[in-house]
């Protein structure tokens, strides 16, 4: 279902987006077409090729998808 | 902020229609001088449906955001119908999604006009914050007219305005960009007297 628009999410975009919460960087998870901000705690959705860039639509990751290394 | 973005999630689908006398009236004159000269890379703040896209300089990069996707998805079609060189991404333009300095320049055509009175300074914040120093930010937006007949006819419009687009013609915005660490290098009335060019660097 999610790997649909995979083809669509510009590559610039992957290269110069941070997370609006914290400017921290993100990790592109190209299966869930989710952008993770591990810094945050959030995972930004992205719908028709369009990354959502805002809070109020992130989903909060579970504490087993932060890894043990809190780098973000 | 929610709420501009349902209203907009709402009206996308009929957004060029609703704004069609404002586009052949005004705005298609006035859109093609605010990119002139600017190259690299530029963000286009509050994109909407891509109605700046057919001025998009040669020399530019263009990212384009916007706070409603409805809009953005507009956007993509009119990108792919006219060929340009832009990035879209769904962002708040007080919470955006870019490093420091990350622009040479930012636009914002009739964005101001439709923040709300608090959302003012932390836009304009925003803008600083993204945009190079030496870089332009260049505002387009409807104002209040000079003119006393056609600041009537402003008035008359004024609850349309507000309610079709969320917009108005009294937003104070220069009076945050000291406080947003800017400055004023123009500021222009183009078409008659109902639109209002700013043009701000850092100071």
């Amino acid at each position: 279902m999610a790997t649909q628009n995979r083809a669509a999410v510009d590559p610039k975009l992957l290269e110069i987006l941070v997370c609006p919460l914290t400017k921290g960087p993100l990790r592109y998870d190209e299966a869930k077409q989710e952008l993770i901000s591990q810094k945050a705690g959030l995972a930004y959705p992205i719908r028709d090729g369009i990354p959502i860039m805002l809070v109020d639509e992130a989903r909060e990751l579970n504490p087993d998808e932060t890894p043990s290394t809190a780098s973000g | 902020m929610t709420d501009r973005r349902r209203l907009y999630q709402r009206i996308a689908p009929f957004y060029d229609i609703l704004d069609f006398a404002g586009e052949a009236l005004n705005q298609r004159r006035v859109r093609p001088q605010i990119f002139d000269g600017l190259s690299g890379c530029v963000l286009d703040a509050g994109v909407g449906t891509g109605r700046n896209i057919p001025f998009y300089p040669s020399t530019a990069s263009i990212v384009g955001s916007d706070l409603s996707n409805a809009m953005l998805r507009r956007a993509i079609r009119r990108r792919q119908r006219l060929g340009a060189p832009l990035s879209i991404v769904a962002s708040n333009i007080c919470q955006s999604p870019f490093p420091d300095n990350s622009f040479d320049a930012a636009v914002a055509t009739f964005l101001f006009c439709v923040l709300d009175d608090a959302d003012q300074l932390p836009a304009l914040r925003e803008l600083a914050r993204i945009c190079r120093t030496g870089g332009e930010i260049r505002l387009l937006d409807y104002v209040l007219p000079e003119h006393a007949r056609h600041r009537r006819s402003a008035y008359l419009m004024a609850p349309l305005l507000r309610f079709l687009f969320g917009a108005s013609v009294e937003r104070n915005t220069e009076q945050y960009v000291t406080a947003a660490g800017l400055t004023v290098v123009e500021r222009r009335l183009v078409a008659g007297d109902y639109c209002r060019l700013l043009v701000l660097r850092h100071a």
